[in-house]
């Protein structure tokens, strides 16, 4: 695996100032820090986990690093340059390479679109495969395994595990180098789940794809990521790689968080299963 | 002894094309202070189960046979007065959502109150004398005190969007308690909280069912937690129970081909290397089965007679039971 530095992440700030208890007081505004002077880096073609219970700021964190919400403070740098001070056309190319997956595939589909346009709208925008998006979604619907000729269907004609698939392949449409998913399987049944992790990690060894995978899901993270970064109220309390940090980890938030995750005790070693994919 | 025992329960919708079969042929036992987890994934049936307990069906479903027994008496066949004193009183049940289940425009002090008067008076009257209203507070505040709330008297006067979600799960608990409940039925009642939180939660339970001598039916879809917390479970599958049995056996020594299937989907952060399996096919329409073992389509070890019959449970231990043709 390539050591090279693909995401940068510099003194990132995300400050919210939160309206106080009572409705016309002017005292006792809060504020709130989401992300708070956050610093880490992200490696060319691993899996890098991101936990923390819910309010901790990993999806904020997450939209940070896409600019999708403006941070108050701090760098990201992508391919050199600082992504979030681009000018907006440079900013436009460079998204390209930087997609994002959602946790809700319910809500993440426009349920007056069709798939074929759902998929193709990223290369609509980023004028790509001009006059052959529909090849294009074909081949992308093909790679994450839906029939192709389900795209002119539109997206309540799915099931969860099918819509997961249908945001992946527009994620991926654009052929892009980084990928964050966020949550992407927290709202799918275990086996449903098991699926879509398998897909994306296919899909990260043919594309040598780079992901952030936010979850709090400590036991899928643990499965899945080569290294896992540990937040609480906006810090990253610890970033260590994945079977050491399970093992042995050192900060007193990530033990706590740990010793709550139910787990199984086997005794006896599984017989293979069946249907196992790859 | 058995304190809630269902057997061949079948529940049904009203289709535009006649009937599809939710519940087909759910037989449980909850034993006195004992938990019974009920384990499966989404659209088996685990929800409707806990529902159709307490007769709380969504519009369209009708109990199409079966029999509920609580105490030896038959539910189903109760009407709405004698339901009202069971309900509530003798069997309590908490959700998956704290936040949608408690009413947003009364305080936590009244909705846990009402719970209270519901009790210490008959089940249909409303009003209550003043100096009995405030006996009910100091009796909200003791339940709090029990789920571990903190700060009990200032939550008391709270609205529910003012609390956390282990908060609210807590005053939930503490509603179901008002009845002081021999069977507490807890549908994913974690599932919607952090790890953290819900471990707390799963460790007050644990603690309550001592201390009141309840019984639990847990459902949840995650097998790990169902192991903390219960020492018999059972293994849903599109409507029916297909294994039940002691938990350690049924995790270690899965016997249904589905079981089996589903414990591989788990990751394990121990065994990064392997790809995780996948149960094949999908989940049929419940309208479209026919005769024969519903998990056929997809089973990997199915023969000639799982097309055909469908299977009745066997034991294959003391007190596990499989419904599998082949062993």
């Amino acid at each position: 695996m390539a050591k090279e530095t693909i995401v940068k992440v510099e003194n990132l700030k995300k400050y919210y100032s939160v309206r106080p208890q009572e409705i016309f007081s002017k005292v006792g505004q809060e504020i709130i820090k989401a992300v708070d002077d956050v610093s880490f880096e992200i490696r060319k073609g691993e899996i890098l986990g991101l936990v923390g219970e819910s309010g901790c700021g990993k999806t904020t964190l997450g939209k940070l690093l896409l600019k999708l919400i403006e941070p108050d403070e701090g760098r990201v740098y992508y391919q050199e340059k600082n992504f979030l001070s681009l000018p907006a056309k440079k900013l436009r190319r460079m998204r390209r390479e930087l997609q994002i997956i959602f946790q809700d595939p319910y809500k993440s589909l426009n349920p007056r679109m069709r798939i074929a346009e759902i998929v193709s709208e990223p290369l609509i925008v980023h004028h790509l495969w001009k006059n052959k998006e529909r090849e294009r979604v074909k081949e992308l619907l093909k790679l994450v395994g839906l029939p192709a000729g389900s795209m002119d269907n539109f997206p309540h004609q799915f099931s969860g595990g099918e819509r997961q698939r249908i945001n992946i392949a527009r994620a991926l449409a654009t052929n892009p180098e980084f990928v964050i998913c966020d949550e992407a399987v927290s709202s799918l049944d275990v086996s449903i789940s098991a699926q879509i992790l398998n897909l994306l990690r296919e899909l990260q060894r043919k594309f040598s794809l780079t992901y952030l995978f936010i979850s709090h899901d400590l036991s899928v993270v643990g499965y899945f990521c080569d290294r896992v970064m540990v937040m609480e109220k906006g810090k990253i309390v610890e970033v260590e790689k994945t079977e050491k940090l399970y093992q042995n980890p050192s900060h007193s938030y990530t033990r706590t968080l740990f010793s709550s995750i139910p787990k199984i005790k086997k005794n006896l070693p599984l017989e293979k299963g069946h249907g196992q994919e790859n | 002894m058995s304190l809630l025992e269902v057997r061949d329960l079948r529940v049904s919708f009203a289709g535009e094309n006649g009937k599809i079969p939710i519940l087909r042929g759910v037989n449980l036992k909850v034993n006195k202070g004992e938990v019974l987890g009920l384990a499966g994934e989404s659209g088996c049936g685990k929800s409707l189960t806990a529902l159709s307990i307490l007769k709380l069906l969504p519009e369209k479903a009708y109990f199409d046979g079966g029999e509920i027994l609580f105490e030896d008496e038959n539910l189903l066949e109760m009407d709405a007065n004698q339901l009202m004193k069971i309900r509530g009183r003798k069997i309590a049940m908490i959700f998956q959502e704290p936040g949608a289940s408690l009413d947003p425009l009364f305080t936590i002090g009244n909705q846990i109150g009402e719970a209270i008067e519901k009790k210490l008076n008959d089940p249909c009257s409303v009003w209550l004398p003043r100096s009995s209203k405030l006996k009910v507070m100091s009796e909200v505040e003791r339940l709090l005190g029990l789920v571990k709330m903190p700060k009990p008297k200032k939550v008391l006067h709270q609205y529910p969007h003012q609390l956390s979600g282990g908060m609210a799960q807590r005053a939930m608990i503490a509603m179901a308690l008002a009845g002081n409940p021999s069977l507490l039925i807890a549908d994913e009642p974690t599932t919607s909280l952090d790890v953290t939180t819900g471990s707390k939660i799963i460790a007050l339970l644990k603690e309550l069912r001592e201390s009141f001598k309840m019984s639990i039916l847990f459902i949840s879809h995650n097998l790990a937690l169902l192991s903390q917390i219960s020492k018999r479970i059972g293994i849903m599958y599109l409507g029916r129970i297909v294994e039940e049995g002691p938990t350690d056996e049924i995790l270690n020594q899965p016997c249904h081909p589905y079981t089996r299937l589903l414990l591989l989907c788990l990751p394990d952060p121990e065994r990064r290397d392997r790809p995780l399996s996948s149960i094949p096919g999908s989940v049929p329409e419940p309208a479209a089965l026919g005769a024969g073992c519903a998990f056929a389509s997809r089973c990997p070890k199915k023969i000639e007679i799982c097309r055909i019959k469908e299977p009745e449970m066997k034991k294959v231990g003391e007190n596990h039971l499989v419904a599998c043709h082949n062993l």
